[in-house]
């Protein structure tokens, strides 16, 4: 049986994100105007899922060293964009995360009260990562990078529970046909399982019918998006699973990694169960 | 036992009495024990875990639920208390926030007068359970007693008063007899599910486990040595464990 690996410091697992930053991500998401700019959302939930991460590898006031993780930008270049003296890194541990963010601010979350309300409650939201966008979309760059990065990393780590990797788009590729980069990528493998690739398409046009993980092609409504559902993992039965029990959606098996013309919750949504640690006890 | 990969530091269950200071039993011949596992995602779980079994053991109370409200809201003052003495960072501090979540499986065991043997009560929240064996026959296992019964999300007493209203209603109490000679097992789940799984195929894993502490607990062929095989076979579940095991001799025995 695949994708059953214990996550532990022993064995870790390894999260990496691949980041569209070209000008198209500069626009609106859905195409509304006065809506947050496309790399904004992507920005803004990246570093609430790294902050996840950073709380779920914690335990008691220290973290551990349960995962890896990388944030890859690409429009015409394709470069680590982890900042400060997390520079240029292509990995690094999750305590190394947590210890260098840009800054942190404050903001108002609201948290459940235990009592079936809701409170607000002031939290630190530490960034990573800063919205950018300009130039082409070197898709098909970055999921060569990736593959070699994870190439090393499945050697260092054969027993591990198998890296995800995580595709933030807002569009084509303008370097070519992604899909034979993204078949060299999900080849890679720990005894475990393959790599999982899964692709997370912002929406640009609010008119367009969004597509959740969908098991089929049927209702994809066009060759891009075909192109996405192919470069693109089925879902893990952890993932299947974090969707029923974190946010009550029922996906069946055989479900595809894309989630295509996808608004700010659905992103949030699909990072979440892209994520999900279902393998530490 | 911590789980493997965990120093011993790390393990986040807790069981009472820690026999080597505190009577097991009591003057009045009666026995009095706890076990609790922490809940491994949530912060300072063995902390909650060992304030619950030490409060419940120096109780002297007979389980009820209405005890356990008041055990619970001394050990959750002090489980606040000591929070409030840390200076935390932000990752810890959401979790905190959101407190600390074990199991609890709480014993007394009394003697009946001139009869030989006497009654037991326990009281359980969540997957740690009690398993009862006359004669190297399994007659009771309480909660749980099917091994599929044992899953991730059993229900959890919480360290903070507001989110255990539903929990309340999820206690589980029993109440019943022991004759001399009766072997009780106390366990948290991972041994706990192999236990019942074993007696389900028709073995004797109480005869297993004794063979184990009659060679020792860190001996070869011992305890610890046992439980690390079962993990490396994949058939305990690489978890914390814990295993408090009870041998009645009867009200007119040192034991």
């Amino acid at each position: 049986m695949t994708y059953q690996a214990e996550i532990s410091r022993t064995n870790p697992t390894c999260f990496l994100f691949l980041v569209d930053q070209s000008s198209s991500m500069h626009d609106p998401i859905m195409g509304v105007p006065g809506n947050l700019r496309k790399t904004e959302v992507v920005a803004d939930n990246l570093n609430r899922i790294l902050q996840v991460l950073v709380v779920t590898a914690s335990k008691d006031a220290g973290i551990r060293r349960y995962y890896q993780v990388g944030v890859i930008g690409y429009n015409n270049d394709v470069n680590p964009i982890l900042q400060g003296s997390l520079v240029d890194k292509e990995l690094v541990w999750i305590d190394d995360l947590y210890q260098n963010p840009i800054r942190i601010e404050e903001r108002m979350k609201k948290e459940s009260d235990g009592a079936g309300g809701v409170i607000e409650v002031k939290t630190k939201f530490p960034i990573w990562i800063d919205p950018v966008a300009s130039g082409q979309t070197h898709m098909c760059e970055a999921l060569t990078r990736a593959k070699n990065i994870l190439e090393l990393w499945v050697k260092e780590y054969p027993f591990s529970y198998p890296p995800t990797v995580i595709n933030l788009t807002d569009g084509e590729a303008n370097d070519g046909d992604p899909r034979p980069a993204a078949e060299a990528l999900k080849a890679l493998a720990t005894q475990d399982g393959n790599v999982t690739l899964l692709t997370l398409h912002v929406s640009s046009n609010q008119m367009m019918k969004q597509t959740f993980f969908p098991n089929t092609t049927e209702g994809l409504p066009d060759d891009p998006s075909r192109i996405m559902y192919e470069m693109s993992s089925l879902l893990t039965e952890n993932m299947i699973r974090t969707a029923q029990e974190m946010h009550n959606l029922t996906l069946p098996v055989g479900s595809n990694g894309i989630v295509y013309n996808a608004p700010i919750e659905s992103i949030m949504y699909a990072l979440d169960i892209g994520t999900r640690p279902a393998n530490m006890r | 036992m911590p789980k493997r990969g965990n120093s011993v530091d790390e393990n986040e269950d807790a069981f009472a009495p820690r026999w080597k200071n505190r009577p097991f039993v009591r003057r009045d011949k009666s026995l009095c024990c706890a076990i609790s596992d922490g809940a491994t995602q949530a912060a300072f779980s063995g902390l909650w875990a060992r304030l619950l079994v030490n409060h419940v053991y120096h109780s002297r109370f007979h389980p009820s639920i209405g005890r356990l409200a008041g055990i619970t809201d001394l050990a959750s003052q002090e489980w606040l208390n000591n929070m409030a003495g840390r200076d935390l960072p932000w990752f810890a501090e959401e979790k905190v926030r959101n407190g600390a979540f074990a199991t609890l499986l709480w014993l007394r065991v009394t003697v009946n007068g001139n009869e030989p043997g006497g009654n037991w009560k326990a009281l359980v929240i969540g997957d740690s359970n009690l398993f009862q064996v006359r004669k190297e026959t399994l007659v009771g296992a309480f909660p749980i007693q099917e091994s599929t019964g044992f899953h991730n999300n059993p229900i959890l007493l919480s360290s903070k008063r507001i989110k255990n209203h539903q929990v309340w209603e999820q206690v589980r109490i029993k109440v019943s007899t022991w004759m001399p000679g009766d072997d009780f097992f106390l366990t948290t789940d991972a041994l706990a599910a192999w236990c019942m799984k074993s007696w389900e195929k028709g073995e004797k894993p109480n005869i297993q486990i004794q063979q184990w502490f009659t060679n020792g607990i860190k001996e070869d062929g011992g305890v610890i040595e046992n439980i690390r095989l079962l993990r490396d076979r994949g058939e305990l579940k690489n978890d914390d464990t814990t295993l408090i095991w009870i041998h009645l001799l009867g009200k007119d025995s040192q034991s």
